[in-house]
């Protein structure tokens, strides 16, 4: 079965293009993994793909149906989208149990009661994570952590068959980083699609079968993992001469062999006064 | 009920659990394509919230006020916390009114 499927997809913003021409298809069982540098527009894909941001340009299939207004809120309960970057937009004084109960629904806020079950069930999950105490608090009180698992939870309360992360450990420290790695592992054996977005090699597993470069809102490439990742296309990825190593427990050496031009300030200089202190 | 006619008829009858102001039901995500979907929101405190019945949420801010509740012991005592303290007892009110079947989905009945 396919899950999701862009074709000649496009997303503009004003006069400026986001997303170009992006043609993509998961399957069933299929994980993927995203790159690509700041700005390169994998935000943008991850919530548009997941339902939550509307476009019209180009077209998306989710889990076999066209993705449309009037199908949207139903297709956004089936999958999950863990991104900070795309919340932290519409949520602010939102206390954390009411974002995560709108995970129910598919969009933002509530829609209806939750049922007894439902509620117990999201706590049970904030205790897990221990958040059980933050989530009382509004969004904008919380630190990027509790904030991260937060979103975590809420894409997870309604058993997503898709779950798109975008750099879900970023601003968690090393112990919780490493559960959300496991985690991870353990949704992709329960039958969970997973879409990981990250900046870090050290994060990526070797559950990810598939992998897609972002540049600028193009698809420079897309395929096998071991085919992306390997030395000659990163290389022409990042205009960099690269090494990459993937070793037989999954682990990935990367290392950019140029040197990197260093950034440099340098200050106005300041006058010295008639006392010349 | 449908999803949309129950955000339209709270928005008319239910008021935000934090500042008891009135809700208005608009789009949050939209762009130049169309609105992701109809949410509840309180222009007062600038948030998306599905509200509760006023006439518990009278009570809710009596009980805080008068009794000086805090279930925020953590954080400052401030308007925050005590907004905080309202929608706590806010949801507690709704649940045990519902659990007697005194509150549903087209509000509060009489005893």
């Amino acid at each position: 079965m396919v899950l999701l499927e862009m074709k000649d997809f496009s997303y503009r913003v004003g006069n400026q293009v986001l997303l170009k021409n992006i043609n993509w298809t998961i399957k069933e069982h299929e994980n993927w993994l995203i790159l690509g540098l700041n700005g390169s527009g994998k935000t943008t894909l991850l919530s548009v793909a997941s339902g939550y941001l509307p476009s019209e340009d180009g077209t998306i299939n989710l889990l076999g149906e066209p993705l449309t207004v009037h199908n949207r809120r139903k297709l956004c309960q089936q999958v999950g989208l863990v991104s900070e970057n795309f919340f932290s937009k519409y949520f602010r004084n939102e206390t954390m149990n009411d974002i995560i109960f709108g995970g129910y629904y598919g969009q933002l806020g509530q829609l209806g009661d939750l049922t007894d079950k439902q509620i117990l069930y999201a706590r049970k999950l904030m205790r897990q994570f221990g958040i059980n105490q933050s989530s009382r608090k509004p969004f904008w009180l919380l630190s990027k952590g509790e904030r991260q698992k937060g979103l975590l939870i809420r894409a997870l309360v309604h058993k997503p068959q898709m779950l798109f992360l975008d750099e879900p450990c970023s601003g968690l420290d090393i112990f919780v980083r490493m559960q959300l790695l496991q985690l991870f592992s353990h949704l992709f054996n329960e039958g969970i699609s997973l879409i990981f977005v990250s900046h870090h090699f050290d994060e990526i597993t070797n559950i990810y079968q598939k992998a897609m470069l972002l540049r600028q809102g193009e698809c420079h490439s897309q395929g096998e993992l071991t085919q992306i990742l390997h030395a000659e296309n990163l290389s022409d990825f990042f205009h960099s001469n690269v090494q990459i190593d993937i070793q037989k427990n999954g682990h990935i050496h990367f290392e950019i062999c140029d040197k990197q031009k260093a950034l440099v300030i340098n200050f106005p200089k300041q006058e010295a006064n008639k006392n010349g202190t | 009920m449908e999803h949309d006619k129950l955000l339209e008829q709270r928005s008319k009858r239910c008021v935000c659990k934090f500042c008891g102001h009135p809700l208005k039901s608009k789009f949050i995500i939209f762009n130049k394509y169309g609105g992701q979907g109809m949410e509840l929101f309180c222009e007062h405190c600038q948030r998306i919230e599905y509200g509760v019945e006023p006439e518990i949420y009278q009570l809710a801010k009596q009980f805080v006020d008068d009794f000086e509740f805090n279930y925020y012991l953590d954080m400052d005592e401030n308007n925050i916390s005590r907004e905080l303290n309202i929608a706590k007892i806010n949801e507690i009110l709704s649940w045990a009114m519902k659990k007697v079947g005194i509150l549903t989905e087209e509000g509060l009945g009489k005893i």
